[in-house]
């Protein structure tokens, strides 16, 4: 569109007409304001640096005022208008006429403003700071607290509080809920508990409580025995100060030794009469193991096999009674022991094999450890023929019918007694007289007999059994007892060792000069000493070794940790 | 008479010889040694009674920091002078972040936590490159006035702008027009970008006779669009007197381009000299909001 | 009744002035049959003439006011509208337009002739004429041009004007600064400077000369006034001798500024005998103000009591006294508190004589100057070896022995000791420096304390005093500046060889290549040290007061100067004899002086080669001169390379003082990014104190330099400040609970001066230094700007 605009200069003294220069403008819209860049400068408080716009619509003239402002058109304020010709727009002190609009579209504009030759003062006309410039650091602090509050808290703040918010603003994706307070994810195994923080913070500016954890953790086990009055020491100790959730740890249990020292650095001042030993570390002030032994003990006069333990001091002297006859040192000969197949050198893992869980070996088993060499042969004539182990009485019945059926098949090249004719061949099926009958009993009855007296007193039971005779009846096969076999299987019940763990290395590392012993009696096992050699609290060459490394503190069969919290609340009171 | 004593002036940098420097960088070294001494099993974590104890430090320093703020305001404090505070709160604003990072034991995620972390450190940010603005530009402003200060330089185009005022009066209408239009729509500063960029946005309305066609508004960046005008009216001949006038004139609005650049580079780095802080303030008291929030939803989820 | 209509009356009092006024109230109330006789068709005609809205003093303050016509310090028109007040209500019979021409007769019959006719009878006369009613003329043809003019109304009055002021005067003076906003002005003046004028006066109109605002033609005397051109009256054309011949002034207008003389022409007929036959000599008068003809008494300006106050009393006793009741002085009462705490004579009387006998400085002043200077002083009794003042303290006061002993301790010096009737506490009044001694009282001794300012009053008007403090001033500043432990006879003929000498700004001590003959001491003000170097003048070294200029020159044994010394604002030098000098320095036994000199030597020429290494530092120092550091005693330095233009400076100083900010940090000088607002320089002699007509402005002990609520506003200190660091403000009060609960607006304050007090009563000292946040802004003594100046250089 063009515009001619006649800008007024200056009234003519001589005769009171305005003076005016026109110029020939092109442009899309007439810009108003009071930027330099616009078309109309106007300087004046009312008017806006970009103030408003004139320009043509389908061939009609039209005024836009350009933010918030409004224009002032025919003294009537309004947004935007329609003009015609003769129109008068005001802004400020300065008036803008429609003089007439010519063909194709040339507008004639005429400008009179009173300023229009009146410079201000530079520093008046433009704005020289930042501040002057609009910016206002006080505002941004506002919108920043503000918005911060809103988010970061009050939103999230009514979700923690009121129920009903809470559901829907953690479901919405986008509206700021109280995972926002979240300082850390939660630990993989506790993935199942989900999103919802009230499962575990039951009550606002309070520590999770054990109730919380027993909701799902309901059979924990107690330190000490739950209903015992020790429960009480335990009062105010809470899952979350071994169990610390939300700060990204590998494990989810507070390994360091420091909260077990804390009691048992100093137990007696808690508990007088307890039995446990002092231990601030494992490397200087860790007691020596307590061996417990399997060994008799009598009760109500009878003997029972229980474990028995030994304190640390009595050590050296420790025996143990396992009426076993076994010497280490003759297994372990390096020359080798001689078997059915010639000499044979063993070793350990030859009988010792870890158990699946690779923390205890599997116990020892005559038939399948001992049998390969320790045969229970009893007759020359037939090797094939051996008696069963572990029971006596079948081991009788096994040689009586052995040695009928020689006496009825004597083909089995054995020179049995004959009275009367000799045997024909071919008549086998004879039918025995009675007196032949009887006398075939008293022999098999003889041999088994001599047999078996021969076994258990001479040479095979007794090689590794201690066997006792009844004395009620001193005659009659069945007055032998093979005494059982009690091996000791858990050294040392308070700890836990994993044989697989140390499996890299030899088990004499531990278990010293073992095939230097004849007697099965002595004992084998490692001193503290011997773990110390690899094992430290914070020692950088060793292996850095926490309490419960070796112990556990939720004790198994002392009653499930949540039961005693009823009397340790109230002994919080 | 020469004592060898006496004041002479020390920036907030230097103040007392890094007198107040060395309190805080001896707490930052003892917190560092603190978070390296405990117990390599346990996870290093705001919950710890570490993490605590170095949360509770940096929180208390913040709040010493933001002190400054307030100190700034009590003109009749007697707590030691402003510069020796702005030493101190640089330096303790520092080795803020220093504690925090300890406190916080390196865990970040998607939470409010990390976010008043992230204030902090923006924060400090800020304060850094303040200081750098304050030792900078003040000593390029010398150098760019000179002897003379900005209301001078403002007195001087002011009087520039009355002279070609006058000079133009006598001129044709249309010349002495477009000297007025040109004063008009001179600018000096301006918008914030246009001041940090030093931009000139002064314009002129140009048309006949001085060029041919439509008229427009054009730049007139350091009058240079009004400098070539007017030497070509000079060039287009003219009675002596209107030539001197025009010479004059030129003279004027050529001195009037060179103290208009020198505002505007004034302008400038006054701008720069403060924007940061426009940046330090709001981002502090976010911080400030930000820590209060930390510090409560901590608690409240225990 | 009958004697009114016979105009009888029991007293006629000449002249409506205020101890006319006063003179006449007193009658009528005694009701006494008086008239009052005024010339001018209002009362008080002097005071009419006062510029409007003059603030009228009520000098001295401390002499209580003994009138039934009430009069207190304010405005001209306030006070005119009371003794308007005063004439209705005392029912004086007064008349105006009532000139006497000749007066005849003697006491109780006394016989005055009015212009006009009419004859008046009266038993005595009091003549209160003032001598205003009389300025001095030219006595030169064409006086009586209507373009000349001894007064004026108003200087707002005039625009456009060619007008020539005629004396050097303070009224002068004012008149032609007043006026040279609109107006051309000339100043004709008889001498060749403006000493007679107050120092601030002098040096105002020497920069309105500078710079051309006004014109001045000095040792020149008018020879005519002289109608040039008929058609226009309002203009004439004045014929000046001048040193280069005569010249033509067209002028519209001509102010006579010379002065008033006593009407000698009317006094001398009736038989009044003068005390000297020069022009401005005043009639001698018994202590009665009895004039050489009984029963014609004299008061006011014209006895030479120029105060209004005094008039006033003078008019109410000499009334009194005709009425046959002698009373005592109205400052006897002031005078016995004051006197009465030391044995000094039986009553005021006898302790004033044995004063003016006593101390030396009071030495042959007129009794009632003395009372009015003992009225201002304070008696003090310290027991001995009491410490008056402290080393290094600034003070308002000097002090004068009555009675026994003081002695004067300077660390490394022989102990002064100050006998009966001598001044001590000199030498700070005039250095500005804090005092230099510690004064520790003797046995029963007895002290006149006398302000600062009343003490400098009394300099510029007695010359035998200031001759006096002169002297001892020599005396001491040899002795503390230059060889402390001397004894006095070598002080003596030291002193003997002295030379007092001051120096107006720029001016030189000497210049290179003068004979090294003299070597100077400062006593007051500084100086800088320049040489030529490639061209251009490069200060070498500064000097502040009590320091010895140069003493390389001096005592290298060259026989000329190879440094100008110039003096970088009003600077009093004590120069000596060099050769006498010498000759001391070479008997001197103890070597004691010579290592001093020897030190300061050293320091000086240590001095000289670090600023001459680095010429612009020379240039630095030369610009803080230039700025008014040279007399500051704690000046606001800012480093331009650190200030961040926060304006925590200014802020901090408008909230420390109510609102009203006293520095303006964008404004004053800047070079070598030093920069100088305009703030208070604390000057160690406060131009704004030197004519402060409350005497409002004082000194704390560090020398701060504080105007006290007694500020009337005048706005001379605001027009003294040669660095316009005052400015008239009205102090906004704060509302207070009850006010604002009510709504109502405090009351409007008048303005008052407001400066730089270094915030007095603020634990941290000044509070733009204490709030500055990046250690940009510095306060620096005079004495500090050298080390300041290496420093920054050192850094660089």
């Amino acid at each position: 569109m063009r515009i001619i605009l006649r800008r007024r200069i200056r009234p003519n003294p001589a005769s009171n007409q305005a003076e005016y220069r026109q110029v020939l403008l092109r442009a899309r819209r007439l810009t108003i304001g009071r930027a330099p860049d616009r078309h109309v400068q106007i300087d004046h408080a009312e008017v806006s640096s970009r103030h408003a716009i004139v320009c043509s619509v389908l061939g009609r003239l039209r005024v836009r005022a350009i933010g918030a402002g409004t224009v002032i058109v025919n003294g009537k304020r309004c947004r935007n208008a329609w003009l015609r010709t003769g129109d008068v727009m005001t802004f400020g002190v300065a008036r803008l006429t429609v003089e007439q609009q010519r063909a194709r579209g040339v507008i004639v504009l005429r400008l009179n403003d009173p300023h229009a030759l009146s410079t201000k003062k530079i520093e008046a006309a433009n704005d020289l700071s930042l501040k002057e410039a609009g910016l206002n650091p006080r505002y941004w602090s506002w919108l920043l607290v503000m918005g911060l509050l809103c988010i970061g808290f009050l939103s999230p703040f009514a979700g923690a509080v009121i129920s009903p918010f809470r559901a829907a603003l953690r479901a919405a994706p986008l509206l700021p809920s109280d995972a926002l307070w979240l300082p850390g994810p939660l630990h993989d195994r506790h993935r199942a508990v989900g999103d919802d923080c009230n499962v575990c913070h039951t009550k606002p500016f309070e520590r999770v409580a054990n109730a919380a954890c027993a909701k799902c953790h309901q059979t924990v086990q107690h330190h000490v025995a739950a209903k015992s009055p020790d429960a009480l020491l335990f009062a105010g100790s809470r899952c979350t100060d071994c169990h610390v959730e939300h700060d990204a740890q590998k494990s989810l249990i507070d390994r360091s030794s420091v909260g077990c020292v804390s009691c048992h650095a100093d137990l007696k001042s808690m508990k007088p009469d307890t039995g446990l030993l002092e231990v601030n570390d494992f490397s200087r002030t860790h007691p020596d193991f307590e061996l417990s032994i399997l060994s008799p003990v009598k009760s109500n006069d009878e003997l029972v096999w229980r474990p028995v333990a030994i304190p640390a001091t009595a050590r050296a002297a420790a025996r143990q009674e396992s009426n076993l006859i076994f010497s280490h040192k003759v297994h372990l000969d390096p020359k080798g022991v001689d078997s059915p197949k010639g000499r044979q050198k063993l070793s350990c893992s030859n009988c010792h094999q870890p158990d699946a869980g690779g923390r205890f070996m599997q116990p020892i088993r005559m038939e399948t450890h001992c049998s390969g060499c320790h045969t229970l042969q009893f007759d020359e004539a037939d090797p094939s023929a051996t008696v069963p182990h572990g029971d006596v009485p079948r081991m009788l019945t096994a040689l009586e019918e052995h040695f009928s059926r020689a006496f009825l098949n004597p083909a089995i090249g054995r020179t049995v007694p004959s009275k009367g004719a000799p045997r024909l061949p071919g008549n086998e099926q004879k039918i025995l007289t009675h007196d032949e009958q009887r006398r075939a009993l008293a022999w098999a009855d003889s041999q088994s007999t001599a047999v078996a007296r021969e076994l258990l007193e001479k040479r095979v039971c007794v090689e590794c059994h201690k066997i006792t005779r009844d004395p009620l009846h001193a005659a009659g096969p069945e007055h032998w007892r093979v005494e059982p076999v009690h091996l000791t299987e858990r050294w040392f019940p308070r700890a836990r060792f994993s044989h697989a763990a140390h499996s890299t290395s030899a088990c004499s590392t531990c278990h010293h000069d073992v095939e230097s012993d004849d007697d099965s009696a002595t004992i084998e096992m490692p001193t503290v000493s011997v773990c110390r050699d690899c094992h430290g609290d914070d020692d950088r060459r060793k292996v850095a070794s926490t309490c419960i490394m070796c112990h556990d503190f939720h004790h198994a069969g002392r009653g499930a940790f949540s039961e005693s919290r009823p009397d340790t609340e109230e002994a919080r009171k | 008479m020469a004592m060898d004593s006496g004041p002479i002036h020390q920036s907030f940098v230097t103040h007392g010889g890094y007198r107040y420097a060395v309190a805080p960088l001896l707490m930052a070294a003892a917190c560092a040694a603190g978070y390296l001494a405990q117990p390599s099993n346990q996870q290093p974590n705001g919950g710890t009674w570490l993490g605590l104890t170095l949360g509770t430090i940096a929180a208390a320093m913040i709040l010493i920091l933001m002190g400054y703020g307030i100190r700034r305001r009590t003109f009749r404090a007697s707590v030691g002078s402003a510069t020796r505070w702005l030493s101190i709160h640089v330096y303790l604003g520092l080795c803020t972040v220093v504690i925090a990072s300890l406190h916080c034991g390196f865990q970040f995620g998607r939470n409010i936590h990390t976010l008043t972390y992230a204030l902090l450190c923006l924060v400090v940010a800020s304060g850094c490159w303040g200081v750098y603005a304050y030792l900078r530009y003040p000593a390029l402003l010398v150098r760019v006035r000179g002897n003379v200060g900005r209301k001078q330089l403002l007195r001087k185009l002011n009087d520039l702008d009355g002279q070609a005022l006058a000079l133009a009066g006598s001129l044709g209408s249309g010349l002495r027009e477009l000297v007025i239009d040109a004063i008009r729509r001179t600018r000096i500063g301006g918008g914030p970008w246009t001041q940090l960029r030093a931009r000139d946005d002064s314009t002129l309305l140009l048309g006949a006779p001085f060029q041919s066609g439509f008229a427009r508004v054009v730049g007139n960046a350091g009058q240079q669009r009004l400098i070539e005008i007017l030497a070509r009216q000079r060039a287009g001949g003219g009675t002596a007197d209107a030539k001197d006038t025009l010479d004059k004139l030129l003279t004027v609005t050529g001195d009037k381009a060179v103290v208009q650049r020198q505002l505007q580079r004034d302008i400038q780095l006054q701008g720069l000299m403060q924007f940061w802080l426009y940046l330090h303030l709001p981002l502090s008291f976010g911080l400030l909001a930000a820590l209060a929030i930390h510090v409560l939803t901590v608690f409240f989820y225990r | 009744m009958s004697d009114t209509l016979k105009n009888q009356f029991e007293l006629a009092v000449l002249g409506a002035g205020p101890g006319g006024l006063s003179a006449a109230a007193r009658a009528a109330q005694r009701g006494m049959s008086h008239v009052l006789l005024e010339a001018a068709d209002k009362h008080a005609n002097t005071v009419q003439q006062y510029q409007r809205r003059k603030h009228v003093m009520a000098e001295p303050s401390l002499l209580p006011l003994r009138s039934d016509i009430a009069f207190a310090a304010g405005r001209r028109e306030g006070i005119l509208e009371q003794w308007q007040e005063g004439i209705r209500r005392g029912n004086i019979n007064v008349r105006y337009r009532a000139e006497a021409v000749r007066i005849a007769g003697g006491r109780n019959a006394f016989r005055i002739e009015l212009k006009g006719g009419d004859v008046i009878h009266a038993k005595n006369i009091i003549l209160a004429l003032g001598v205003q009613g009389n300025p001095r003329r030219l006595e030169v043809p064409g006086e009586d041009h209507p373009c000349v003019q001894t007064t004026l109304e108003c200087a707002e009055d005039h625009h456009g004007e060619t007008i020539v002021i005629v004396g050097g005067g303070d009224s002068a003076i004012e008149n032609a600064i007043g006026l040279s906003e609109h107006n051309r002005v000339v100043i004709v003046n008889r001498g060749s400077d403006f000493k007679k004028a107050k120092h601030s006066n002098a040096v105002r109109v020497a920069a309105a000369i500078q710079s051309g605002k006004i014109r001045c033609h000095f040792q020149s005397r008018v020879l005519r006034i002289e109608q040039d051109d008929p058609t226009a009256p309002a203009s004439c054309r004045m014929i000046l001798k001048t040193a280069d011949g005569e010249i033509p002034i067209q002028c519209h207008r001509v102010i006579l500024r010379l002065g008033a003389i006593p009407p000698r022409g009317f006094l001398e007929p009736i038989g009044v005998r003068f005390v000297s036959p020069a022009a401005d000599s005043l009639p001698a008068l018994s202590p009665e103000l009895e004039s050489s003809v009984p029963g014609l008494y004299i008061i006011g300006a014209l006895a030479g009591y120029p105060l209004i106050k005094q008039a006033m009393n003078q008019g109410y006793d000499v009334v009194e006294r005709l009425l046959g009741n002698a009373l005592e002085p109205a400052d006897h009462p002031i005078l016995e508190a004051k006197l009465r705490v030391a044995p000094l004579g039986s009553d005021v009387d006898e302790a004033l004589a044995l004063i003016s006998e006593r101390v030396r400085l009071f030495r042959g002043i007129a009794p009632l100057a003395l009372r009015e200077l003992v009225v201002a002083s304070t008696v003090r009794v310290p027991e001995s070896g009491y410490e008056v003042f402290l080393r290094g303290e600034y003070r308002n006061s000097v002090f004068n022995v009555l009675q026994g002993e003081v002695y004067l301790y300077v660390p490394g010096a022989a102990t002064m000791v100050v006998g009966e009737g001598q001044i001590f506490g000199a030498l700070s009044l005039i250095s500005g420096r804090p005092s230099e001694a510690t004064a520790v009282a003797g046995r029963d001794c007895v002290l006149l304390e006398t302000p600062r300012s009343v003490v400098k009053k009394l300099l510029r008007t007695e010359k035998a005093a200031k001759g006096y403090l002169d002297r001892v001033h020599v005396l001491r500043a040899l002795k503390f500046y230059l060889m402390p432990n001397a004894d006095s006879e070598t002080i003596f003929e030291l002193a003997a060889t002295a030379q007092t000498k001051n120096y107006g700004a720029g001016e030189t001590l000497f210049g290179v290549g003068d004979p090294v003959d003299r070597l100077y001491v400062l006593g007051s003000g500084s100086v800088t040290l320049s040489q030529k170097i490639a061209g251009t003048e490069v200060v070498v070294a500064y000097c502040a007061a009590g320091g010895y200029v140069d003493c390389v020159g001096e005592l290298s044994g060259q026989a000329t100067r190879t440094v100008t010394a110039r003096a970088t604002v009003a600077t009093e030098a004590i120069s000596i004899d060099h050769a006498a000098f010498i000759r001391i320095l070479a008997r001197d036994k103890s070597m004691a002086l010579a290592e001093r000199i020897e030190k300061e030597r050293a320091e000086q020429l240590t001095q000289y080669a670090h600023m001459q290494a680095r010429p612009q530092q020379g240039e630095i120092v030369s610009f803080l001169m230039a700025n008014g550091v040279g007399e500051a005693t704690s000046v606001l330095v800012i480093d331009e390379s650190l200030c961040i233009g926060c304006d925590q400076c200014e802020r901090a100083c408008a909230v420390t003082h109510d609102g009203v900010s006293r520095l303006d940090r964008k404004a004053g000088p800047t070079f070598e990014s030093l920069h100088l607002p305009t703030s208070c320089r604390h000057c160690e002699h406060p131009h704004c104190m030197d004519d402060c007509p409350a005497d409002a402005i004082h000194r704390q002990p560090n020398g701060e330099v504080f105007i006290d609520e007694s500020c009337i506003g005048c706005g001379k200190c605001e027009e003294n400040c040669p660095y316009d660091v005052i400015h008239m403000a009205e102090v906004p009060v704060r509302a207070s609970l009850i006010e604002r609960l009510l709504r109502r607006a405090p009351a409007e304050q008048p303005k008052t001066a407001v400066k730089c007090d270094m915030c007095t009563g603020l634990k941290s000292g000044p509070a733009c230094v204490n709030s500055c946040p990046t250690g940009a802004a510095i306060r620096i003594h005079a004495q500090d700007v050298t080390n300041l100046v290496k420093k920054r250089a050192a850094r660089a």
